[in-house]
């Protein structure tokens, strides 16, 4: 069967796991080979090869995504920046192989996988922080994220839309302030 | 007012026009203003989109997981002495399962049932003014997973009769569902039977939750065949309940 890459971005907005099967079977090799020359394990290039198909999922959900390649190249550079995210929070080791030749593509692509994997891991980062609020701040802003109208919230949780809204800021005011004071916070483009 | 509520009230377009503009004569002016304001609108759309996305980015994670061996890799490395423990434990609950339940199934049922239930909200679509603080009490209720509690607002809102009675019905019957009270779902979702329209969508899938719940799993199939011929709301994760059960 083959695959063009629009069927693989479709195949992932569907959740189809034939054709993610398929999709996994033939970039998995060059991941794992420059993961694992790069510091890494095979267990590692699965893991980051999960977060590429993830990174790549919320980015096409904001229906803004444009790749001007094939897509395995694609994510194998979305794979490849996710990579480089990590090594740079664990270790100042360097990376050595850098060969693309399997995966040429053009700037924009490269530019664009590029922002793909920051995004995605501006909002892991953004999750993780999220954890360390209380549950009341947690509730709010979910409800808040899910787009309901603060109106609304203010009802459902039996207060009134200014207390929401001074709530709200007071629970994302201390959100941000997590965020920069993480060590990731430096590392990533906002 | 702090900076964060200055960014809320324009962003929510709650500014007045004379609001409005000082605040984008400050964003202009004001370098670190704007850096800051940038930042909150990047971490609010990032987040509001995160949140979204949240039941398909789950189903997609656990699919990632079958496909990279990930599912089966967390359970490889286990000590011998545990492992044996683990076979002898599993032995006891598969002769337990095999003894209790008609179909061997149960333990499936279970996890499918709080994978597809995960994440089900409260959206009445009519609703009258005395009727608001009701379902605004469900809805919080649902968001908690507590449905015991949302049974009794859902009981009073049947009672008044008025707006979303058929929905109220409904919900009480999932409600029903969750606390393992299936004779009573079933009467509450038959009570419902005369639905239209998005709550008898809403019906059928509940309805297809409750048997799976049930472990019959015939009839839960049946329901979710018309649910994905629809193409409407529930389609997609019939499509995927019923593959699993297939």
């Amino acid at each position: 069967m083959n695959v063009n890459g629009s069927n693989y971005l479709n195949a992932l907005l569907q959740n189809d796991e034939q054709v993610l099967k398929q999709l996994y079977a033939e970039i998995i090799p060059s991941v794992t080979s420059y993961i694992v020359q790069n510091s890494g394990t095979e267990e590692d290039a699965r893991d980051i090869f999960q977060e590429a198909v993830l990174a790549v999922f919320q980015k096409a959900k904001t229906g803004q995504l444009q790749i001007n390649t094939a897509f395995q190249p694609y994510l194998y550079a979305v794979c490849r920046n996710l990579w480089l995210m990590q090594l740079r929070k664990k270790t100042t080791q360097r990376v050595t192989n850098m060969d693309d030749r399997q995966h040429d593509m053009g700037t924009d692509s490269f530019g664009e996988a590029e922002q793909t994997a920051n995004r995605y891991a501006r909002q892991r980062l953004m999750e993780a922080q999220l954890q360390q609020l209380g549950e009341g701040c947690r509730k709010l802003l979910k409800l808040s994220w899910s787009g309901l109208p603060l109106e609304e919230i203010g009802r459902m949780l039996n207060n009134t839309y200014a207390y929401i809204r001074k709530k709200k800021s007071e629970c994302m005011a201390k959100l941000v302030a997590l965020v920069k004071n993480s060590p990731e916070y430096q590392q990533l483009k906002w | 007012m702090t900076n964060t509520e200055l960014f809320e009230q324009y962003l929510e377009g709650h500014s007045t026009p004379e609001e409005k503009n000082e605040f984008e004569l400050r964003l202009r002016e004001d370098a670190g203003f704007a850096r800051e304001f940038e930042l909150y609108r990047t971490m609010q759309a990032d987040m509001e989109q995160w949140q979204q996305t949240e039941t398909e980015r789950e189903a997609l994670k656990q699919t990632l997981q079958r496909v990279t061996g990930k599912e089966k890799e967390q359970s490889k490395v286990i000590p011998l002495r545990r492992y044996l423990w683990r076979v002898a434990a599993m032995v006891i609950v598969i002769l337990a399962v095999w003894q209790i339940w008609p179909s061997g199934n149960g333990v499936r049922n279970e996890e499918l049932f709080a994978q597809y239930a995960a994440g089900e909200s409260v959206s009445a679509s009519t609703r009258s003014s005395s009727s608001d603080s009701l379902w605004s009490r469900v809805s919080n209720f649902f968001y908690d997973k507590q449905y015991d509690k949302a049974m009794q607002p859902l009981q009073q809102l049947m009672g008044s009769g008025k707006d979303s009675l058929s929905e109220a019905v409904v919900y009480l019957g999932y409600c029903y569902t969750h606390t393992g009270q299936y004779a009573e779902a079933e009467k509450m979702f038959a009570q419902a039977g005369n639905a239209r329209g998005e709550t008898l969508e809403m019906l059928n899938w509940y309805k297809a939750l409750l048997y799976l719940k049930m472990k019959k799993n015939k009839e839960c199939s049946e329901l979710l065949k018309p649910l994905i011929a629809s193409g409407g709301t529930y389609s997609k994760k019939a499509k995927a309940l019923l593959a699993e059960l297939e």
